[in-house]
């Protein structure tokens, strides 16, 4: 696949440390990720993955560097705008699946839409939201009437498929995946991979999927290992 | 939208917020309870006596006055002389008087000396007037009419002898003259569901015999005779005055105080009545005092419950993080469900007290004398509901604060 088109992510010059942290420190020189590209970040626990993630949603900012979403630099938005940018653009599937232990599959399918009404949007002008979660639920190969059941009756891969579809809903261009397969065996790994990438595909989204596993990579257009980007030094390492 | 999230978020944490939801709604019930009860005793209280214009007896206090003739406590000063209250009945703008005698008592209950026009002209709340249970007002010298917790504590009924005490700590008795029940009051929450009410010809007729408190030695005078004796008494303890117009009750307050052959004084009873109720209103004070701690203490509650269930619900806020939601949008929440609470705490509470009043409304009147009012909340009361919101809105602000601090730090990366 060629990937000459503009990224939809752009680091530059990325830095980051935790507020009194002295142990960690990230620092990533150049990322992209192209528009509808699926790439597979590899690294090991405590690699800084989910703070790269993190910065990547906006949810922090970087001390030193830029990060452009979408052509948005998120430097330039507010902390306000930042959560509703992220509401519009990215679908985040978390590696616990992370639903709502309360209400049912839908109100977490829909949950997303509650804070991005762009999203919302989308669906309201081919159809209407609960045929939408319909739609995907059914897609993702989920039984039917499985809207209306609560999450806690659900099997590990059902709620796994339920947080897929909640990334999914809306078509937010940017899929951000943390490690969704760690929890599954190897062939319900695979089959979840193949509705995954169906889906993003479908979508026209493009996907980072961050995971320890390198057995995943043929799944993905490229494979980048975060020691590659130069991310981690620690703090003593730093001063030297 | 928020509402939505919070409810469910409060539904997936049903015992818990169920637990609190009660607790509010018990001390509010407790309070607005108080407050119902404060102004049904205020209410009953202010309807003691209704219909009488004026309180006549000899001068002293407007509250002792009331005191002793009205809730029959303590003695009065002095008496006044029956002439006065005939010249009093003869003042212009006087439509009727209602003179009382006290002094004697029977067991714990005060004895009162009347006119048979007292059960015409006694009223309360809001005039309503005395009804008789059983039997009727006194036809004979030796009849008596007795109020209706007379008869239900000492289990009198129509017939029944009754021996009057001289005085009121005395072991002298008029035993040689005993009364006969021949009427037993309706229940009025008033002081006269406790007295025993005699003509004032049988106060004179039982004191025949008598002098200066100690009985005369020798015997008896019998029944019969006292019955065709001229028994006018030359003093009572005080009248009860109606007017013809309720523009002459000034007029006549001051020619009564005026009153040049005795010192006499005229109270306006519902004046009277409200420096009493000041003077009781530190009790009621301090009834607010203790319920409103009562709600402070189960905000607190609600307070710590919140703060205690923050830290396991780090993992939903990061959900909500992640899905666009903002630091400012995850502290509404808190501060939504928190309403919630405290609304559902404060409509639970409403209604209990209205179920209760409902079911005991008639019991406490009967009981009590306390007539509890089920009408829509008084402003005070509503004023009181809108504070309990308030306070809880400010009582969450601290653990939504922590909330907003956990989404800034944890992000959407809470891993648990």
């Amino acid at each position: 696949m060629n990937f000459n088109s503009e990224p939809i992510i752009a680091l530059h010059q990325v830095s980051f440390t935790w507020p009194g942290s002295r142990q960690f420190a990230l620092h990533i020189d150049s990322f992209t990720l192209h528009r509808g590209e699926r790439v597979l970040l590899l690294g090991q626990s405590g690699s800084g993955k989910s703070t790269l993630l993190s910065l990547l949603c906006g949810v922090i900012a970087p001390q030193q560097g830029t990060i452009v979403l979408a052509g948005t630099n998120l430097a330039s938005l507010s902390v306000t705008k930042r959560d509703r940018f992220r509401a519009e653009n990215i679908g985040v599937i978390f590696q616990q699946f992370n639903l709502l232990p309360y209400g049912s599959v839908a109100d977490n399918v829909l949950l997303p839409l509650v804070f991005a009404p762009k999203r919302r949007q989308r669906i309201q002008q081919g159809s209407n939201s609960m045929a939408e979660a319909q739609r995907l639920c059914v897609a993702l190969q989920l039984p039917d009437q499985i809207l209306s059941a609560r999450t806690s009756e659900l099997s590990v891969g059902q709620q796994q498929r339920v947080a897929v579809a909640r990334a999914l809903i809306g078509q937010p261009e940017v899929i951000i995946a943390d490690e969704p397969t760690s929890a599954l065996d190897r062939d319900s790994q695979q089959a979840f991979m193949n509705l995954l990438l169906g889906q993003v595909a479908d979508s026209d989204a493009s996907l980072l999927m961050v995971s320890h596993d390198p057995d995943l990579a043929h799944y993905f257009d490229r494979v980048v290992r975060i020691e590659d980007l130069q991310t981690v030094t620690s703090q003593a390492e730093a001063l030297c | 939208m928020l509402i939505g999230l919070a409810y469910r978020s409060l539904l997936a944490r049903k015992l818990t917020v169920a637990l609190t939801v009660l607790a509010i709604a018990m001390s509010v019930a407790l309070f607005l309870g108080v407050e119902k009860v404060r102004t049904g005793t205020q209410a009953s209280f202010m309807d003691t006596i209704a219909g009488t214009d004026l309180i006549v007896g000899a001068r002293t206090g407007s509250v002792q006055l009331l005191l002793y003739s009205v809730f029959h406590i303590g003695n009065a000063t002095n008496n006044i002389g029956w002439d006065s209250l005939q010249k009093v009945s003869n003042l212009p703008g006087v439509d009727w008087t209602v003179p009382i005698s006290l002094g004697d008592s029977h067991r714990q209950f005060r004895v009162m000396g009347t006119t048979a026009e007292f059960f015409e002209r006694y009223q309360f709340r809001r005039g309503q007037q005395l009804n008789f249970a059983q039997g009727n007002a006194f036809n004979d010298l030796f009849d008596t009419v007795i109020g209706a917790d007379v008869a239900k504590q000492l289990g009198y009924h129509l017939g029944d002898p009754i021996v009057v005490a001289h005085g009121l700590m005395s072991f002298s008795k008029h035993d040689e003259h005993p009364f006969r029940v021949t009427g037993i009051l309706a229940k009025t929450g008033t002081p006269v569901d406790r007295t025993v009410m005699v003509s004032l010809q049988a106060i004179e007729a039982i004191h025949v015999d008598w002098q200066q408190g100690t009985k005369k030695s020798g015997e008896s005078t019998p029944a019969q005779v006292l019955r065709e004796m001229p028994l006018q008494p030359k003093t009572v303890t005080a009248a009860l005055v109606g007017t013809t117009s309720p523009i002459k009750i000034f007029s006549l307050q001051r020619a009564i105080n005026n009153y040049p052959n005795e010192p006499l004084q005229a109270v306006m009873p519902g004046v009277a009545l409200q420096e009493l109720w000041h003077l009781v209103g530190v009790a009621e004070t301090a009834l607010l005092v203790i319920s409103t701690m009562v709600i402070v203490t189960a905000l607190l509650g609600m307070m710590a419950n919140v703060f205690a269930g923050l830290n396991e619900r780090r993992r939903e806020m990061a959900i909500y993080r992640a899905m666009g939601a903002g630091p400012r949008t995850i502290f509404l929440l808190l501060m939504t469900e928190t309403l919630l609470v405290v609304g559902s705490g404060c409509l639970l509470g409403v209604l209990m007290v209205y179920v209760f009043l409902g079911l005991g409304q008639g019991y406490i009147d009967q009981q009590f004398g306390i007539w509890l009012e089920l009408g829509l909340p008084s402003a005070r009361e509503l004023q009181a509901i809108v504070a309990i919101m308030v306070a809880g809105v400010c009582v969450s602000v601290l653990p939504a604060l922590r909330a907003y601090r956990f989404s800034l730090a944890d992000g959407m990366m809470v891993k648990s």
